[in-house]
């Protein structure tokens, strides 16, 4: 899978091309690991090309959630497919990340 | 499994075919080279009396007719007579070899010969001295060559079967290794189960463990949420802990850098955000002096004030952290605590920083672009007050110019207001089913007049229908005037402006195209920009506020299309807006 990131001022926007799953979430979480890391958190995951994410790609979101928890920063998501959403919903897990409609509007959280 | 066993026993019995074959043949093969030992030595015997009767009378070539007759009948691989210094004096099969002349006194003695195969007989030729006959009936060479090859096919059998089997050995040893290594490092403590995995390709027990492995993840899952949703539910944490867990646990909750120092400056605490922003962890940054948590010179000297324990007074400054896109501005405030130390207090404010710079650089834009017109305006009618009444077509001059920048600030301050209105998310398009012919039709008798009035060739290819789309109308027409607007401007007299539409079931494209002056590459990538205006010089001596293209950008953008452009620098330049007939519209974001 294809890890593209795009720079929106501070804040390094990370979108994974295709669904997030067994093989690819490790390279994944790794790569917005870095952008968190590189960036001091100012990272935002954009699901907007994403149709589908499986328990290992929510182990890694969640590895990412936890990893900022101790910050007191959620791990910010956005262009969340319905998919996506509805798996979030079922697992319990949306309130373990910031949800926003876009990236712009997620960049603009930072302000 | 079994395909395993399988080729061990189709391998084990054809091994021991080959070697019992091989057994039985190559004893056959010993027969045939004794019986053939066994013919050498016996016509060898029989000819020595007639060759050495031959040479005796120096008759060589009677000696050699009775050598090559007896050759060619006897099917002879070699058969010759040398002397005892190994001189050829006949030989049936290579004629070359054959000295060309007897030397006149023949060695007296006869030199040993290594060959195994030739049947070496020595006779005394009266008179002269000795001779060595030399006969060879030949290898059995149709048992040679069927052991050859059924040794060859054999042996190749016998090699694939080894390999296929060691092949399959390793690929469920190395399957093995793998799975072994991976239990040793969960008894080693690995707790990431993606590092245990190993590759399915190797065998199916690869595949088997992989699947446990799984199950694993499913369950370790399984259990990390049940206890995120324990947590949630569960009484108060903050009951039940200690105070000193409940601040702790409170300043880990916030965004913002805490940092409790002691007298002589060393970190006694921070809190989570501190140790990202400081880029470092709690452990290495507790115990650490203050000022060496901050690379920067000035940060460094504002915290040395800190270590004046009179002072009392809170200091702000701002510190950059970091390099490169990740480079941070931190805002640190600092305050001494009562009885010594200090508590420093972080906010990240890189995003605040770009967005202030933005803002300035709109302003000084936007300030620069109002002041233009407003500059013409007031010369205007300064010239206006001046001049006489009687002169009605220099007040007629001035009033149009008046007019003229009047429109352009109206222009200018509308374009501003649409864009922080996208900006702002305020910017409310107003959907409805455009018909797609009339609003072309209206662009075209718009600008006809105008490039026209510049000699431009404005033409418009459009098709025999448009369809219906869903969009606002209003804003989709300033999009495309504002590219066509664009490309009359910056298109010299006698130039062509294009303007194509086509539309299929999904989409409606426009391609705006020109032979103006183009633009090169870098300009090209920022022309959307706001206020980008590009660095040649043509262009700055044409008018325009640089909002236009940002402006058409944005309204695509929010139909859910794309805008893109293609240009080549003195040639001409072809934007191309694509927008989905029935795609929702987007609120400004």
């Amino acid at each position: 899978m294809e890890i593209r990131t795009q720079q929106h001022g501070a804040v390094k926007a990370v979108v994974p091309q295709g669904a997030i799953c067994q093989g690819d979430a490790a390279a994944f979480e790794n790569e917005v690991a870095q952008a968190l890391s590189a960036n001091m958190g100012r990272c935002v995951v954009d699901l907007s090309a994403t149709p589908f994410v499986d328990s290992q790609g929510l182990e890694s979101l969640l590895n990412l959630t936890e990893r900022l928890a101790d910050a007191g920063r959620l791990l910010k998501l956005c262009g969340v497919c319905e998919t996506v959403r509805e798996i979030l919903d079922v697992t319990d897990l949306s309130d373990q990340f910031e949800v926003y409609e876009d990236v712009g509007a997620a960049v603009r959280s930072f302000l | 499994m079994v395909g395993g066993l399988l080729i061990a026993y189709a391998g084990v019995v054809a091994v021991a075919t080959v070697a019992a074959w091989w057994g039985v043949h190559s004893r056959e093969i010993a027969q045939a080279r004794n019986a053939s030992r066994q013919r050498s030595d016996a016509i060898a015997a029989a000819l020595k009396g007639e060759i050495a009767e031959r040479l005796k009378s120096d008759d060589r070539g009677a000696a050699r007719a009775l050598l090559a007759d007896l050759a060619a009948s006897q099917q002879l691989t070699t058969a010759r007579v040398t002397l005892g210094d190994g001189t050829v004096v006949l030989d049936a099969r290579d004629a070359a070899a054959v000295a060309s002349k007897l030397p006149a006194k023949w060695p007296s003695s006869v030199a040993s010969s290594a060959s195994s195969l030739a049947s070496r007989e020595v006779v005394e030729v009266a008179g002269k001295g000795p001779i060595v006959i030399e006969i060879d009936a030949g290898e059995p060479t149709e048992a040679m060559s069927d052991l050859e090859t059924f040794t060859l096919a054999g042996g190749g059998l016998c090699v694939a079967i080894v390999i296929g089997l060691g092949i399959a050995a390793r690929r469920r040893t190395r399957s093995l290794a793998e799975v072994g290594d991976a239990l040793a490092a969960i008894a080693a403590g690995e707790q990431d189960l993606k590092a245990v995995r190993v590759r399915e390709a190797l065998a199916g027990s690869g595949a088997a463990w992989n699947a446990l492995v799984d199950e694993l993840s499913t369950l370790r899952l399984r259990k990390r949420l049940e206890e995120a949703s324990e947590r949630r539910t569960s009484a108060s944490v903050v009951a039940t802990a200690t105070s000193e867990d409940v601040v702790a646990r409170l300043a880990d909750s916030l965004w913002i850098g805490l940092v409790g120092l002691e007298p002589d400056m060393r970190v006694r605490y921070c809190n989570g955000a501190a140790g990202i922003f400081l880029g470092s962890t709690r452990d290495k940054l507790v115990g650490k002096p203050a000022a060496e948590c901050f690379s920067d010179a000035a940060a460094k000297n504002e915290l040395g004030k800190l270590a004046d324990a009179r002072s009392r007074a809170r200091l702000i400054f701002e510190t950059t952290v970091g390099e490169g896109e990740g480079a941070t501005v931190l805002r640190v405030s600092a305050r001494p605590l009562n009885g010594g130390g200090a508590m420093l207090v972080l906010e990240d404010v890189t995003q605040q920083r770009i967005a202030d710079r933005s803002r300035n650089a709109f302003v000084e834009q936007a300030t620069h672009e109002l002041r233009t017109p407003l500059t013409n305006i007031r010369l205007c009618m300064e010239e206006l007050l001046d001049a006489p009444e009687s002169d009605v077509a220099k007040r007629a001059q001035h009033l149009n110019v008046v007019n003229q920048e009047v429109r352009r600030l109206e222009r200018i301050v509308g374009d501003m207001l649409s864009i922080s209105e996208i900006e702002a998310g305020t910017l409310q398009l107003t959907p409805a089913d455009v018909r797609l012919a009339p609003v072309f039709e209206e662009i075209q008798a718009d600008f006809t007049q105008q490039a026209k009035a510049k000699n431009l060739r404005l033409t418009f290819a459009l098709p025999p229908k448009l369809p219906t789309m869903v969009g606002d109308r209003d804003k989709l027409t300033l999009a495309i005037t504002n590219v066509l607007g664009n490309a009359i401007k910056y298109t010299p007299e006698g130039g062509d402006v294009t303007v194509s539409v086509r539309a299929d079931d999904k989409e409606l494209i426009v391609q705006i195209a020109d032979t103006g002056i183009g633009m090169s590459p870098d300009d090209a990538s920022k022309v959307f920009e706001r206020f980008y205006r590009a660095k040649d010089p043509r262009v700055s001596k044409i008018t325009g506020t640089g909002l236009g293209l940002a402006l058409a950008r944005d309204v695509v953008k929010l139909h859910g299309g794309d805008i893109g452009v293609e240009s080549i620098k003195d040639k001409g330049s072809t934007f191309t807006i694509r927008v989905p007939l029935s795609a929702p519209l987007r609120h400004a974001a």
